[in-house]
């Protein structure tokens, strides 16, 4: 987390450039104990680490499409085409 | 489709595929002439194939094409694919690099959407490296759920996505959305896995920021 005192809580600045790796669990063992110390003595960091972790899962649950039954259709019928005409 | 393929290219004597077998087990099967198991895995993936594409392009008639052209491929390499990646893993690559190279073709004409600078949106911090105050401060996070039924909600969130500088659109998406590892888009898009995660991140943070609101 930084340079010097592995123990030492770190600014927000790196607490923010860090959540990346803290959310894949990618931090260096010795480093999780400090952000996470951080994350719960500071809350603006805090509320920028929850809403950080779930804009994936809001934007996949805004933007769920699927595909028009009428292009299913179309794509059937090309697929059963080119499958019957593979050399068997 | 399913059954079209079921009635019309079933080889005799040949057990069924279970819904639930694994894809690899289909790819086999398709590969041995099964057009049902074909069918299957066309069945269990064109919806996440087509919302590749579909985010990426933002054209439904693009997208079905892309999406035509994806499960071709993937008739055509059947023989030879030999389940060193997963199929899905390997269909959501042809089909994001299908897309992509639409997309690449199409900025050589003038772009018709705004993008929003970004800057503003990331977090500031002090000389000392203190978080300064930034949009509303209000917890989202724990009603979005709820919120999203809202179809108003939604579309805000997706224009929110959609209106991200382009580099950052396409990895948050790929990454986020679709799930593609950030291995695998370093390699789509011929930049380094640093990059990728570098854009990532700020096209997280830049969204946090907007969807603030939008969600109370």
């Amino acid at each position: 987390m930084s340079a010097g005192d592995p123990e030492a809580i770190p600014s927000c600045q790196r607490v923010v450039e860090c959540l990346p790796a803290w959310f894949e669990g990618a931090l260096p063992s010795g480093e999780e104990g400090p952000m996470e110390r951080h994350l719960v003595l500071c809350p603006p960091c805090g509320h920028l680490a929850r809403t950080y972790r779930r804009v994936g899962d809001v934007a996949r649950a805004a933007m769920e499409v699927r595909l028009p039954p009428a292009a299913a259709e179309r794509l059937g019928r090309l697929l059963r085409a080119r499958f019957a005409a593979r050399p068997s | 489709m399913r059954d079209g393929f079921r009635a019309v290219l079933r080889k005799p004597g040949v057990e069924l595929p279970s819904a639930v077998a694994p894809d690899q087990d289909l790819v086999t099967l398709a590969a041995a002439g099964d057009g049902v198991a074909f069918g299957e895995l066309v069945a269990r993936h064109q919806d996440r194939v087509y919302a590749v594409a579909m985010h990426l392009l933002r054209d439904a008639a693009e997208a079905e094409e892309v999406v035509q052209e994806t499960f071709l491929a993937a008739l055509e390499k059947l023989p030879g694919f030999r389940g060193d990646a997963a199929f899905t893993t390997w269909l959501h690559r042809v089909a994001a690099n299908a897309a992509l190279m639409r997309l690449r073709k199409r900025r050589r004409a003038p772009d018709t959407l705004a993008e929003e600078p970004m800057d503003e949106l990331l977090p500031r911090f002090d000389a000392q490296g203190h978080l300064l105050a930034d949009g509303p401060g209000h917890d989202w996070a724990k009603r979005a759920d709820e919120q999203l039924a809202d179809r108003q909600v939604r579309q805000a969130v997706e224009a929110a996505v959609q209106n991200l500088p382009e580099d950052y659109r396409i990895v948050f998406l790929l990454r986020d959305v679709e799930g593609l590892s950030s291995e695998s888009m370093a390699e789509l898009l011929g930049v380094s896995v640093a990059a990728v995660k570098s854009r990532l991140h700020r096209a997280r943070l830049a969204l946090r920021a907007k969807l603030g609101h939008y969600l109370e």
